[in-house]
């Protein structure tokens, strides 16, 4: 590849630049970046303070979920104990494992990325950071709402991935259940969002020169992550509207006695819970692989297959979500596919943990410090939890082992070998960038071994226990059946692991020290461009890179960064930029102008988790109040976007100009257009999959379609929209004086069309007698067109918001940003419409 | 977007050929009986053609490694390209087996 944008590569010899730098420049950008005073700090978007806010909240939810995980194993220490009720029990061992699961090891490892892929790429920050802001404040508020719904008695009780029929209407009346699927859908949008920024930040943000095969293996590992994101969240996204639509409104979805079928949660919820594993473990193992070789000062071995194994892993952790349901009676080819494809995946688990400890031996004198402790110890104990996920992947053996205290050994395992060690890890690897001062290594390494010993001595008796018959979820067990010492000793392991992090918020609160003009450097000699010497404004200037470990590679990097002596050494335009590169080669593109503290995300988030938390306490006008002051705030926000700046290209370092401005495929706009819908892609996916399964498992509870003329008229329908939609950017594009309007009314009419091929399609079935309630068939189809409903209302939205773009002035030929978004998302509704009401009217057909 | 699509090919392939077992089998459990040899014979063909279509698509990856003017990233994507084809070569024959 010589050139992916035309991009001449000689113009990096220009870098380091020579002689001195212009008075004030660092000022200047000091002055752009500075810190936010008072009330400011909520409304910071920036990474550095985003991602530190992120980060803590998520390790808050961590210690409340360890404080449930004591309550219940104080209640399991004894047989016949009588600590716990029984329901407050259920409570809590739902709570843990849901704020574990969602609250904690998602959003953790998604904080990690929102704090340091920006240094660590070279960047200024991501490249939406009010959508960071947002993320991150919907994943507090609505993760603080429902730990809190433990202080009320109304926290779910049906198991961390609530099974139903167990959690329908009839036996979980109260509004319990609601709590659960309406705030984990909700902070799944979050997660969502989080992903748009990550991906788009590691493909489009990276530092000049950083080419696919220079990209640090946390970011590689980051953005398979938030791939993983991308194709597995709308999976739970739909799971929880389908039960909540059950619970709500009597859609039949799970109720075999309507043709429904609870298998499908099933396959739903795991669809998603399987490859959350892996979207837990793969950032984690990619600080692994930083971490590893920085502790033994030498680079990752393998570099290139352990960017594969994780790739791989990305894609294999897709093929094995059945195998939490060997005992649901499939075919049992089907369980032979799954069970090879389970055991398939520990291969490139392994490849990873071959390389650590191949990068371990190649080292030059390893230095056992905390981090490297604590990466060791998480190869360990991941290793053990593999090899039991191994053992569980036989069917035979799932079938004596599923349901019983070996599964809980396993996971605990395999998730804290996977994730919150090596969390550890990174914790005390990577907080030296963030603080003025690094956490002890004497308390570190107490933290560490009571850890380690916590966890064995905690989960080692849990497979024997299991073995011996103990299920799952019980709260209390009768004495006599030899499981009264294995629960003991589980008991003071957890205890250990509990004091372990005591002693680490301990550390945290005598230590840490963000925020400052100063932090502790690269205590642990890091090669990576995040220990380039840095402010609020990121690197100083940032650097074309030319090798994969550039601190190690490239002498007087870091003197001639902080020197400014490469792109961008200040403001090109007076304001908040970074650059944007290529997604391949790095190649710089353009100049993206950054937004300044901005109120209207925060209280977007505010309100749309109003929404949903008014929402399941059944307040319905005030949600609806709530839901729209959300949309308010949404728009307030987009109004400020595809504002050109008056110089249409800038210096940006050494006399190379690159535009200020960009549209199209090229734009990074357009990138996170395209991720969004491919999450709406997904849902359609599933419900479409939902509706084929359903019907496979009742078929002759299915009604005839409507005729096929309306089928014509509603692909016909949307056809037009997309058609209409690419025909008004095209029209914009002319720049004559009348572009603006014609397009801003085609824009219209696209969105009416748009609705139109909607409306016909629901009265059509509404003609045949057809309705949700009555079964599974009429539940699935008003499922799918209910979803088209949602895209034909955002289409609606964005319609309207055209035309007050151009009645505003905001519209022009040299800036179609705005309508190349809106006519992709038309287009994309208008092809879901015509996907839908062909599916329905062609499968099974009448 | 097509370099990228070249590059994970071959575990593109893979992924499309666990789909299709999967839903094979679904689709036999439907029609008749899973377990049944025609269903289990039409798993093989279908699993036939895409370990040759890995294949292929290691072949023409290991042939653009052979080229001696290739610069990054596109050497790394072709070798990302040609091992991801030769892995889900494997796994599809591994997944293949259960259908014996």
């Amino acid at each position: 590849m010589s050139s992916e944008t035309g991009f001449d590569h000689k113009l990096y010899d220009r870098f380091p630049t020579k002689g001195p730098r212009p008075p004030g420049e660092l000022g200047e950008l000091d002055e752009a970046w500075c810190a936010p005073r008072g009330w400011e700090w909520i409304t910071a978007i920036n990474n550095n303070f985003v991602g530190v806010y992120y980060v803590g909240a998520a390790m808050l939810f961590f210690v409340l979920a360890g404080v449930l995980a004591l309550l219940m194993r104080t209640q399991l220490a004894l047989p016949l104990n009588g600590f716990l009720p029984p329901e407050t029990y259920n409570q809590i061992f739902t709570v843990h494992g849901t704020t574990m699961m969602f609250l904690f090891a998602v959003p953790a490892v998604e904080a990690l990325g929102v704090l340091m892929l920006p240094q660590m790429l070279g960047a200024r920050d991501l490249p939406f950071p009010r959508l960071s802001a947002y993320a991150f404040w919907a994943y507090l508020i609505g993760g603080l709402a429902f730990f809190c719904s433990l202080f009320f008695g109304l926290a779910p009780n049906g198991g961390w991935f609530m099974y139903p029929p167990l959690t329908s209407t009839a036996y979980s009346p109260g509004i319990n259940a609601d709590f659960w699927l309406l705030g984990i859908g909700f902070i799944e949008i979050s997660a969502i969002a989080g992903a748009i920024e990550i991906i788009v930040g590691v493909l489009r943000t990276r530092a000049p020169g950083m080419t696919l095969d220079k990209l640090p293996i946390f970011a590689w590992a980051m953005l398979i992550f938030a791939c993983m994101i991308i194709i597995a969240f709308p999976s739970i996204i739909l799971a929880t509207t389908l039960l909540e639509l059950e619970r709500a409104l009597g859609w039949p979805f799970f109720d075999a006695a309507k043709g429904g079928d609870p298998l499908l949660w099933q396959h739903l919820f795991w669809f998603f819970g399987h490859p959350e594993v892996y979207i837990i473990f793969l950032p984690t193992a990619g600080a692994l692989s930083t971490i590893v070789p920085a502790v033994a000062r030498t680079p990752l071995v393998a570099y290139r297959l352990v960017v594969l194994a994780m790739l791989a892993t990305g894609f294999i952790s897709f093929g094995v979500w059945a195998h939490h349901m060997f005992t649901t009676g499939m075919p049992t080819i089907s369980t032979g596919f799954f069970s090879a494809a389970s055991m398939a995946v520990s291969i490139p688990a392994g490849l990873q943990v071959f390389a650590w400890i191949a990068t371990l031996a190649a080292g030059k004198a390893v230095r056992f410090n905390t981090p490297a402790l604590f990466a060791i110890g998480s190869v360990v104990v991941f290793t053990t939890g593999g090899l039991t996920g191994v053992m569980v992947a036989m069917v035979p053996f799932d079938w004596q082992a599923h349901d019983t205290y070996f599964i809980v050994a396993h996971l605990h395992y395999v998730l804290i070998g996977g994730m919150v060690l090596p969390l550890f890890a990174a914790i005390y690897y990577w907080l030296p960038m963030t603080s003025a001062r690094p956490l002890s290594e004497r308390l570190g390494k107490w933290v560490f071994w009571l850890m380690f010993a916590g966890v064995h001595i905690a989960f080692l008796p849990m497979h024997l226990v299991g073995l011996m018959g103990m299920p799952r979820r019980v709260y209390t067990y009768l004495p006599g059946r030899s499981w009264e010492l294995p629960n003991l000793i589980s008991t003071i392991g957890a205890f250990l692991f509990g004091l372990a992090v005591l002693i680490w918020v301990i550390d945290m609160v005598r230590n840490f020290r963000p925020f400052g003009d100063t932090n502790a450097g690269n205590v642990f000699g890091g090669p990576g461009l995040e220990w380039l010497p840095a402010g609020l404004y990121s690197v100083r200037s940032i650097p074309v890179i030319r090798s994969l470990n550039p601190l190690w590679d490239q002498p007087g990097l870091a003197r001639d960064v902080e020197a400014g002596r490469y792109f961008l050494p200040g403001t090109a335009t007076g304001g908040r930029e970074t650059l944007l590169t290529s997604t391949l080669a790095a190649e710089p593109q353009y100049l993206l102008p950054m937004p300044k503290p901005s109120p209207w995300p925060i209280w977007a988030a505010v309100f749309t988790a109003g929404f949903f938390l008014l929402l399941t306490v059944q307040a319905y006008w005030p949600s609806v109040i709530s839901g729209v002051l959300g949309i308010y705030c949404i728009l307030q926000w987009c109004w400020m976007l595809d504002r050109p700046l008056p110089q249409k290209d800038a210096d940006v370092g050494a006399g190379i100009r690159l535009p200020t401005y960009a549209t199209g495929p090229s734009s990074h706009g357009w990138w996170a257009m395209v991720i969004t819908l491919t999450v709406g892609g997904m849902v359609l996916a599933m419900n479409a999959f939902s509706y084929v399964f359903l019907w496979s498992r009742n078929p002759a509870m299915w009604a005839p379609p409507p005729g096929l003329s309306s089928l014509a008229v509603i692909v016909a329908a949307n056809a037009g929209a997309a058609l209409l939609a690419w025909g008004a950017c095209s029209v914009l594009r002319l720049g004559r004086p009348r572009s603006p309007v014609v397009a801003a009314l085609m824009i219209v009419a696209a969105a009416a069309l748009v609705c139109a091929g909607w409306g016909i399609d629901l009265e059509t079935w509404r003609e045949t007698g057809l309705r949700p309630s009555v079964n599974a068939h009429g539940a699935t189809v008003y499922s799918l067109i209910s979803w088209q409903g949602f895209f034909s209302a955002n289409v609606v939205l964005m319609g309207l918001y055209a035309l007050a773009r151009w009645a505003a002035g905001h519209v022009s030929a040299t800036r179609t940003a705005t309508f190349d978004l809106i006519a992709l998302f038309i287009a994309y509704t208008a092809g879901q419409g015509a996907f839908s009401a062909l599916l329905t009217r062609l499968f099974p057909g009448g | 977007m097509r370099r990228w699509a070249f590059t994970l090919l071959g575990l593109i392939i893979w992924a499309a050929h666990f789909l299709g077992v999967y839903a094979i089998a679904s689709l036999a459990d439907v029609v008749s009986h899973a377990d049944d040899p025609p269903w289990r014979l039409g798993v093989l063909a279908f699993s036939l053609i895409c370990g040759l279509a890995a294949l292929g698509a290691g072949v023409v990856a290991v042939r653009r490694l052979e080229r001696t003017d290739q610069a990054e990233p596109g050497r790394f994507m072709n070798e990302m390209a040609a091992v991801g084809a030769g892995i889900a070569f494997i796994a599809i024959v591994w997944q293949a087996l259960p259908a014996l």
